[in-house]
C-alpha cells in the first residue's frame, strides 16, 4: 500500500501540472485576445510577452494547492492582482492581467471553501469554446497572429486534455482498487503509457493532417446546398435570386484562412531571436519526446520480459511461440539449444537426465531403481566440490518430479530455474 | 475552418480507440481457472490457479476477472472478496501483447462439499476507462472437499462394540478359493496349505491364509432428514463425518461396508446407495459420495429408502449388520429399525446429539443405542 501511495502521489502531481498547463493556455489565449482587441497591431500583440506576464498566475495556481495557512492563502491572492497590475506596461495590459487574477481569485475561493481534494483543477472539454471564440475574434479583427496563437494553443490544450483525462481515470481506478491483493499497478502503468504514446502519435498525426486534407472542398458544397435549401424554403426570394445570394455568402465562408507565421517583432532584437528559436525548440522537444517515448517503451518491454522485478506473485510468460515472425532470439545473446525440442515437461526431463549423466560420468551407468532423491544424494557424495545447498537439491527434485509424474504442464520459469540450478545450457 | 477540422480529427481518434477496444479487446483473450487438486479433506489447504492469456498485439491495460464460489472455500487474506450468500471474487490483471499470467491463490476447504466454478466474467475498459466491456466465459473447475474424520478416541468404544458383533457372527470355515495372505507355519497347519514358493524365497516354511466362507458385512444407514422444522446442518454434517470415519475403520479391518442414505447427490440428484465393498477404491468412492451429498435437497424417510434398496440389491438380513446414524428420535422410525434389528441381531443406532439435547431412545436386547456428542 505504501508503494501504491507513493506512486499515486507522483501521479497526482503530474495531473496537477497538466491541469495548470491547460489553465495557463486558456488564460494566455484570453489575455492575448483582450490585448489584441484593445490594441490594433504592433508589438503589443506579441504573445511571448503575454506569456511572461501570465507566468505569475501559473505560479500562484501551483503554490496555492500546497498552502495550508488561511492567512498566507489570503495574502497571496491579494498580492497577486497587485503584482499583475504593476507588471503591465500600460493600462490595457494591466486591466487584462487584473481580470485574469480576479478569475483565479474567484476559483481559489471556491477551492478554499470546498474540500481541496474534491476540487478538480482541470478545465472541462467545453473550454475549447474559449479558443474557438478567440480564433473567430481574431478572424473578425483580421489578426492572423491571434488566429495562429489560438490554433496552436487549442492543439496543445487537446493533447494535454487527453493526457489529463487518462491520468485522472487511472488514478481514480487505482484509488478504488488499491486494497485488492496482487493488483499489478506497475504493469498497468507501463501498458497505459505504451498505449498513450501510440494514441498521442495518432492524435498528432490526425490533428496535423486532417486540416491539410481540405475536407471543406467536399463538405462546404454539401453544407451550402443544405443551407441554400433551408434559406430558400423560408425566404420570400425567388429561387434564382436566393441562389445568387447563397453563392456569394458561400464564397466568403469558403475562404481558407491562411495561417501565417508570427509577424516579425517590430521592436527588440531579443524578441526577434526568440521568435525564430521558438518553433525550432518546439519541434525539437516534440521529436525528443517521440523518440524518448519509443526508447522508454522498448526499455520497459525489455525489463518486463527479461529482467522483471516482481511486484506480486504472478508468473508471467511471453508467448514467443505465437509470434512466428518474431523470435525471442533477436534480443537474446545466446541461441536456444535446438536439440531441446518438445513440451516444457519433456525439456525439463532432458535437462535433468543430462545433469545426472554428467554427474555420474560416461563409464558409470545411472541406477534404474533409485528414486530421484537417492540419485541426487549420490551425486552430492560423488562430487562434493559441486555440492549444492539442500534447498536447491530439493527444488531440482521437485521440478523434475512435477514434470515426470504431474498431470499439469510446468512453466517456462520452472525450466529456466532448473537450467540455472543444474548449470545447464 | 481548419481549427474545426483539428477538433474533428482529435475526436475521430478518440472515438476510434474506443471502437477498436470494443471490437478487439476480447479476441485472443482466454481465461481459465482450475484447482491444483481434484479433492482435499475438510480443513486442508489447496491452491487455485487463474491463467489469463492475451494472444494478440493489442495489450489489455486493465482486466477484471470475476467469479463466484460457495462460502465453504475460504481464501486467505483476500480483501477483494464480497462474501454474502456466496463468495464473489474479483481479481485485476494487466496484460501486455502475447502474454500469459498465472496467479495462484491459496484457500482452505472449510466445509465438506462439491465446489464448482463454471463461469468467469471478464470486464475491461478502453484507454480512458469510460465504458465497460464485458465478456462471459465458461469454465470447468471443480473440487471435492471430503468430510474429515471424527475424534477417533471417542469413536473407538462404539467401534469396538460393532467389531465385537461382527467378529462373533463370522463363520469359522475357511474358503480355499479366497486368498487372504501368508503367515509363518505353525505345528497345527496342514502340509497342503504350505506355500512352497514363498518358503523357498524366505528360507522358512510359510502357509497360505484363507478368508472365511461368509463374511459379516456392514451397512451404514445415514439419515439426513430433519426431525422438526428446525434445520440442524451441524448435526447432519457430524453424521456424515461419522459415516466417513466408520467406513474407513471397517475398511481397515477388511470388513465390507456399504452405505445407504436418504441424502441426495448434488450432481445426479439421486439418493445415495453404495453396495458393500472393501479396499481403497471403495473407500474412496464412499468419501466421494459423502462429499457430494447436498443437504438442501428434499429427503424421504430413511427406512423407506432402506427397504427399497434392500429389495433392489437382494440384501440378506442375516449377513448384514445395520448401523443407523440418525439424530431423529421419532418413535415410528425407531420401531421400524427395531424390527430390522431383530432380524439382523446386534444392530446399532448411533445418535448424534448436541450436549443440551435429551436422549429419548433406549437400547434393548437386540438393538444398541449409542449417543454421540456433537461439538458445537
Amino acid at each position: 500500500m505504501r508503494k501504491h501511495g507513493a506512486a499515486l502521489a507522483a501521479d497526482r502531481k503530474v495531473e496537477l501540472i497538466l491541469a495548470l498547463l491547460m489553465n495557463m493556455l486558456l488564460y494566455h489565449c484570453v489575455a492575448c485576445t483582450a490585448v489584441s482587441a484593445v490594441y490594433a497591431s504592433g508589438w503589443r500583440d506579441h504573445y511571448l510577452w503575454m506569456l511572461w506576464l501570465v507566468l505569475p498566475l501559473f505560479f500562484l495556481a501551483y503554490v496555492r494547492y500546497y498552502v495550508k495557512s488561511f492567512v498566507l492563502f489570503l495574502l497571496l491572492h491579494i498580492m497577486m492582482p497587485l503584482g499583475c497590475f504593476l507588471l503591465g506596461r500600460d493600462m490595457g495590459e494591466k486591466l487584462v492581467l487584473v481580470i485574469c487574477a480576479m478569475i483565479m481569485l474567484v476559483l481559489s475561493v471556491g477551492m478554499g471553501t470546498k474540500e481541496r481534494w474534491k476540487v478538480k483543477e482541470s478545465p472541462a472539454l467545453g473550454m475549447l469554446v474559449v479558443f474557438l471564440i478567440c480564433y473567430f475574434l481574431g478572424y473578425y479583427m483580421e489578426n492572423p497572429m491571434l488566429m495562429s496563437l489560438s490554433y496552436r494553443e487549442l492543439f496543445g490544450f487537446l493533447v494535454l486534455f487527453f493526457l489529463d483525462e487518462n491520468l485522472n481515470h487511472k488514478i481514480d481506478f487505482i484509488q478504488k482498487n488499491q486494497h485488492i491483493r496482487n493488483i499489478p499497478i506497475r504493469q498497468m502503468a507501463v501498458i497505459n503509457r505504451l498505449l498513450m504514446v501510440l494514441f498521442l502519435s495518432v492524435l498528432l498525426v490526425a490533428m496535423i493532417f486532417v486540416p491539410r486534407m481540405h475536407l471543406e472542398v467536399v463538405l462546404i458544397p454539401i453544407f451550402r446546398g443544405i443551407l441554400f435549401f433551408i434559406a430558400w424554403l423560408f425566404s420570400l426570394l425567388h429561387f434564382n435570386d436566393a441562389s445568387e445570394k447563397m453563392e456569394s455568402t458561400g464564397e466568403k465562408m469558403g475562404q481558407i484562412m491562411q495561417l501565417g507565421g508570427m509577424e516579425p517583432a517590430k521592436e527588440g532584437l531579443l524578441w526577434a531571436i526568440l521568435e525564430k528559436l521558438l518553433p525550432i525548440l518546439v519541434i525539437a522537444l516534440l521529436a525528443a519526446a517521440f523518440v524518448g517515448g519509443i526508447a522508454y517503451l522498448l526499455y520497459r518491454l525489455y525489463k518486463g520480459f527479461y529482467a522483471e522485478e516482481k511486484e506480486n506473485t504472478d508468473e508471467k510468460e511471453f508467448l514467443s511461440g505465437e509470434l512466428f515472425w518474431f523470435s525471442r532470439e533477436l534480443f537474446s545473446g545466446r541461441k536456444e539449444n535446438k536439440k531441446d525440442g518438445g513440451t516444457i515437461n519433456q525439456r525439463i526431463r532432458k535437462c535433468y537426465r543430462r545433469y545426472v549423466k554428467k554427474g555420474f560420468g560416461r563409464k558409470e551407468p545411472v541406477p534404474d531403481t533409485m528414486t530421484p532423491m537417492e540419485i541426487l544424494g549420490l551425486l552430492e557424495k560423488k562430487k562434493p566440490e559441486r555440492a549444492r545447498r539442500e534447498e536447491e537439491q530439493q527444488k531440482i527434485r521437485e521440478i523434475y518430479e512435477n514434470a515426470r509424474y504431474g498431470t499439469e504442464e510446468c512453466t517456462q520459469l520452472d525450466l529456466a530455474l532448473l537450467k540455472r540450478l543444474t548449470d545447464g545450457r | 475552418m481548419e481549427i474545426l477540422f483539428v477538433i474533428l480529427g482529435a475526436f475521430f481518434v478518440y472515438f476510434f480507440q474506443g471502437i477498436l477496444f470494443a471490437h478487439y479487446w476480447d479476441r485472443g483473450l482466454s481465461a481459465q481457472i482450475h484447482f491444483a487438486k481434484s479433492e482435499i479433506g475438510e480443513g486442508e489447504s489447496c491452491e487455485l490457479k487463474e491463467i489469463i492469456v492475451n494472444k494478440k498485439l493489442l495489450p489489455v491495460p486493465m482486466l477484471h476477472v470475476k467469479f463466484e464460489t460457495d462460502r465453504g472455500l475460504e481464501f486467505q487474506g483476500e480483501k477483494n472478496m464480497n462474501v454474502s450468500d456466496r463468495c464473489y471474487k474479483n481479481d485485476i490483471f494487466s496484460l501486455m501483447m502475447y502474454q500469459k499470467i498465472t496467479r495462484t491463490l491459496s484457500f482452505t476447504g472449510k466445509k465438506r462439499g462439491y465446489y464448482q466454478i463454471s463461469r468467469l466474467d471478464l470486464v475491461s475498459s478502453d484507454l480512458f476507462m469510460k465504458n465497460s466491456l464485458l465478456h462471459s466465459m465458461e469454465n470447468q473447475a471443480q473440487i471435492l472437499v471430503y468430510p474429515r474424520a471424527v475424534d477417533m478416541t471417542k469413536l473407538s468404544v462404539p467401534f469396538k462394540n460393532m467389531m465385537g458383533t461382527v467378529l462373533t457372527r463370522q463363520y469359522s470355515y475357511e474358503d480355499p478359493f479366497e486368498f487372504r495372505g501368508i503367515r509363518q507355519y505353525q505345528s497345527y497347519d496342514s502340509m497342503k496349505d504350505v506355500n512352497w514358493k514363498a518358503s523357498a524365497k524366505t528360507g522358512e516354511l510359510k502357509v497360505n491364509v484363507h478368508d472365511y466362507t461368509s463374511r459379516q458385512e456392514v451397512m451404514l444407514l445415514l439419515d439426513l432428514k430433519d426431525e422438526t422444522q428446525l434445520v440442524r446442518d451441524d448435526i447432519k454434517e457430524e453424521s456424515i463425518r461419522l459415516a466417513n470415519s466408520l467406513a474407513g475403520l471397517f475398511a481397515l479391518k477388511g470388513i465390507p461396508v456399504g452405505i445407504i442414505s436418504n441424502g441426495r447427490d448434488i450432481l445426479t440428484k439421486e439418493e445415495l446407495c453404495l453396495s458393500t465393498g472393501s479396499g481403497r477404491p471403495h473407500i474412496q468412492a464412499v468419501r466421494e459420495c459423502l462429499a457430494r451429498l447436498d443437504l438442501k435437497q428434499p429427503v424421504r424417510e430413511i427406512m423407506k429408502v432402506c427397504g427399497e434398496r434392500a429389495k433392489e440389491k437382494g440384501l440378506k438380513p442375516g449377513s448384514i449388520l445395520y448401523v443407523m446414524i440418525s439424530y431423529s428420535q421419532r418413535v415410528e422410525q425407531y420401531e421400524e429399525f427395531c424390527s430390522v434389528g431383530h432380524e439382523c441381531k446386534g444392530s446399532i443406532w448411533l445418535l448424534p446429539l448436541l450436549r443440551n439435547m435429551e436422549q429419548k431412545l433406549a437400547s434393548d436386547a437386540e438393538l444398541k443405542v449409542i449417543r454421540w456428542e456433537v461439538p458445537g
